[in-house]
């Protein structure tokens, strides 16, 4: 099987270090989604997010010879992601930058019943979270990684992601509680609204 | 209480293993019989179905493009902001060369004699009308001559019994006064050099100077070696430099040895 098609990840650095270009779009094309993801949710910024998931992989061939191939490659790749994320939110602390979120939501009504108000509640809520904690928390409920990679990522141990993990969900179902999103009908049976 | 905190935490239990909390019996046991729960198993179900209605954010389509020729940007150019190893010796030795100078120039100002040291003299009590004291010093200068200073040295002339006492600061005993009205020393280790040397040193480091430390003359000798040993060991500092400062002026002299 040739590099542009491999699936072990092993082969596909392998084949990267050989000089493949095939291969390095492989590997790109492999974890793009959740590097992309990673950098989003850290920025919270979409240009800044496409901006340093291309420095990201860059830097990850540069130093790919520095991959130990005895440990899994996607929680290397995503440690080197959260450190860039990082570093580029502590220069945006001396220049501040603007950033994406979620404003102006409608008051909760009894027409809320649609799904994309229902995220944009969700939406609200997250944003009042602690910064460390709503990263934690997307990361595992929306990009899908596990707490251990949530914490390579995030440069912390996997016990206080699963705190802050934890602490997030207690804090959107209390916000979604009081905004009346989450109601009890006379009849004891509980629903959205 | 407490059995709400245990359904809350079961609950993150099966939220951490992906799973879906309805399909656990104990969580919908205890949502049935507890409105609380009920409320807060509905929250966390809400939680989850917001979060999957989130925008994903797609990486851009030519992200693989943009990486390639970030990857041949960056194999064809160094590092930046990081200075080859020449330039980091090479700053080094500047600073080296720097602070070398700059010690043997501060070392060759402690060598240079002090001038005509004019200790300044407080008058304990008034002066005598003496007349002999005003011959002796006839101008009214405050400064007086080494044997005046040490309370009249009579038998040197025995005519300054009109000078009863008489306090110096800095404290200069009578034979560094002596010395002082001699003419000067040029080597480095006379005892005028080292005396002012010792003073400057004692006024760098903020220690006072006790009477009597530098005053050779009443056998505290302890200071004076050490400066002995400090000017023995930085002599060939103090050479090369003067040697160094000879080439320099000898390649570049200056206007008046030009025209001449």
């Amino acid at each position: 099987m040739g590099c542009a098609l491999a699936d072990d990840v092993r082969e596909v650095v392998s084949c990267c270090l050989a000089g493949d270009q095939d291969a390095m779009v492989r590997l790109v094309d492999l974890f793009r989604g959740p590097v992309f993801g990673l950098c989003y949710r850290m920025l919270g910024h979409r240009q800044d997010a496409e901006d340093v998931t291309q420095e990201v992989f860059v830097r990850v061939f540069r130093s790919l010879h520095q991959w130990d191939n005895q440990r899994d490659f996607k929680p290397w790749l995503l440690a080197i992601a959260g450190n860039r994320c990082r570093t580029v939110l502590g220069q945006r602390k001396r220049r501040p930058s603007p950033r994406e979120t979620v404003s102006d939501l409608p008051d909760p009504s009894p027409a809320l019943r649609d799904v994309q108000y229902l995220a944009e509640e969700v939406a609200l809520a997250l944003d009042k979270l602690r910064e460390d904690h709503r990263r934690a928390f997307l990361l595992f409920h929306e990009q899908q990684l596990s707490y251990a990679e949530i914490g390579e990522a995030l440069g912390c141990p996997v016990g206080t992601v699963k705190t802050w993990i934890h602490r997030a969900r207690r804090e959107v179902a209390r916000q979604l509680i009081e905004r009346g999103v989450v109601e009890e009908r006379n009849d004891g049976e509980v629903r959205s609204v | 209480m407490a059995k709400f905190e245990a359904f809350e935490a079961r609950l993150n239990e099966l939220l951490d293993a992906r799973r879906d909390p309805l399909g656990d019996g104990e969580i919908v046991r205890a949502a049935e019989q507890s409105s609380q729960c009920r409320k807060l198993l509905a929250a966390y179900r809400l939680m989850l179905e917001g979060t999957n209605q989130l925008s994903r954010p797609q990486a851009p389509a030519d992200l693989s493009e943009r990486v390639l020729a970030g990857v041949a940007v960056s194999a064809a150019t160094p590092i930046s902001g990081q200075p080859s190893v020449w330039r980091r010796w090479s700053r080094g030795s500047v600073i080296a060369v720097a602070m070398a100078i700059s010690a043997a120039v501060l070392f060759m100002v402690l060598l240079i004699p002090p001038r005509e040291p004019q200790p300044m003299v407080q008058r304990a009590t008034p002066p005598a009308a003496s007349p002999t004291g005003v011959a002796d010093n006839p101008g009214g200068q405050e400064s007086v001559s080494g044997q005046e200073l040490t309370g009249g040295n009579e038998s040197a002339s025995g005519t300054h019994e009109s000078i009863p006492e008489v306090a110096v600061v800095p404290n200069r005993s009578a034979s560094e006064s002596v010395a002082s009205d001699s003419p000067r020393s040029e080597t480095p280790s006379s005892p005028e050099v080292q005396a002012a040397i010792g003073d400057l040193l004692a006024l760098a480091t903020g220690m006072v100077v006790v009477p009597g430390a530098t005053d050779r003359s009443a056998g505290s000798s302890i200071h004076v070696e050490w400066i002995d040993r400090v000017g023995t060991g930085m002599k060939p500092v103090t050479e090369s430099t003067t040697n160094f400062l000879d080439t320099l002026f000898e390649a570049f002299p200056a206007e008046d040895d030009r025209s001449s």
